[in-house]
Parts: C-alpha cells; sequence; structure tokens
C-alpha cells in the first residue's frame, strides 16, 4: 500500500498535457522521439563555457541545431539587470529575430541553456501557427522542450519565478 | 511548469520513445525525477 504508483498531477493538468503531447506529435511528427535526449555532458555540448559573447555564441549555434532553428534567422544581445521588468522573450529587428540574455544569467550555463531554448521552442510555436496571444504558450514553449528532447535543462532550473 | 508536471510530461515521451528506463532520466534533478518514475509506474500500470 506504500508504493501505490499514481499520476503526480491533477486531472485538469494531466488532460492538457496529454492533449498538448498529441498535438505536438501531429504538428512536430515523430522523428524527434528517435533523437537522442540532450544531456548536459560535453558529448553535447564539446566546447568550453565561459561567460562570454563568443560562448553564448557557441551554445546558442549548438541548441539551435538541436531545436530545429535556422541560427541565421537569430540574433543575440546582453543586457544589463536593472531590477526592473525583465526584458521581452525576443526582439524582432530587421528580419531577425534578436534573444535577449541578462547579463547574470550568463553564470551558469544550465541557465542559459534553459533560457535559450524555451525563447527556441516558442519561435518553433510561432512558426507551426500558434498564436501568441495564447494563453498556454509559456507552458507549452516547455512541453515542446521535453517533446524534443530539451527539457532536461528547463526542469534542472525550474524556480518559483514565472518562466520568462 | 512546475516539477510534477515535467515529471509526468517526461514519463510520457519516455512512454512514447517506447523507453522504460532511459539512461537520460540519470540527468534529471530529483525534484523532478521522483514524480517521473511514480508517472511511468501509474501509466505501466494503467497500459
Amino acid at each position: 500500500m506504500f508504493t501505490k504508483a499514481r499520476i503526480p498531477v491533477d486531472d485538469a493538468i494531466r488532460e492538457w498535457t496529454d492533449e498538448r503531447l498529441d498535438w505536438l506529435k501531429e504538428n512536430f511528427g515523430s522523428d524527434s522521439l528517435s533523437r537522442p535526449v540532450v544531456e548536459p555532458t560535453e558529448e553535447f555540448f564539446p566546447f568550453n563555457w565561459q561567460p562570454d559573447a563568443e560562448s553564448l555564441v557557441n551554445l546558442l549555434g549548438t541548441l539551435s541545431a538541436y531545436a530545429g532553428v535556422d541560427p541565421e534567422r537569430l540574433g543575440l544581445t546582453v543586457v544589463e539587470n536593472t531590477g526592473a521588468e525583465p526584458p521581452p522573450a525576443i526582439i524582432k529587428e530587421g528580419g531577425k529575430l534578436i534573444l535577449p540574455v541578462e547579463s547574470s544569467e550568463l553564470r551558469d550555463i544550465n541557465v542559459v541553456s534553459s533560457i535559450l531554448i524555451r525563447k527556441l521552442m516558442f519561435i518553433r510555436l510561432l512558426d507551426a501557427g500558434v498564436d501568441e496571444r495564447e494563453s498556454d504558450l509559456p507552458l507549452l514553449s516547455e512541453l515542446t522542450a521535453v517533446y524534443l528532447g530539451l527539457g532536461i535543462f528547463c526542469a534542472n532550473t525550474v524556480t518559483p519565478k514565472a518562466p520568462r | 511548469m512546475d516539477f510534477n508536471m515535467y515529471g509526468y510530461a517526461f514519463a510520457k515521451v519516455a512512454q512514447l520513445r517506447e523507453e522504460s528506463k532511459p539512461a537520460w532520466q540519470g540527468h534529471i534533478r530529483l525534484n523532478a525525477l521522483h514524480p517521473m518514475k511514480q508517472a511511468a509506474k501509474a501509466l505501466k500500470k494503467n497500459k
């Protein structure tokens, strides 16, 4: 009786997750299910991480390949923490999608990876025709990361803060 | 998503990938790994 298995989420969340996974399979196909899940190891990230611009560009190049987003569409900007509102998830500028990263987020490759992954998933969803005003878009971005094999970074950096 | 949601989602995706004990689960923090294992058991039982 002490080991009775039960689903660790309530019915509404279970139903939402099941429905959205069906949607992801239908819209993104099943190819990703046969590709390796990306792990935080040198095998998947064969470069030294330093909290600087060069490492950040390398990291985005690596993650965008895993996420299936053309890196030519992307740009990066590092913004200083002001303690005010966080920067937007993505800035559309001159035909490019600029991904803002706060300077304090560079201290930890896991943190910056999870932030970039959420932004890349957001782009994949917009490309698939999801309306950016959809109320479940932040959650769906994170579920998409799990579906496409990039969810470990997001799960390992869960904080009580709302996801960006 | 919170740790329980991640746990359930990982268990569902492992099921879709037809992996009963995936090696990649070793990289997941315990906060999400525990609900993942719990969900995997329940999904297997209810299959």
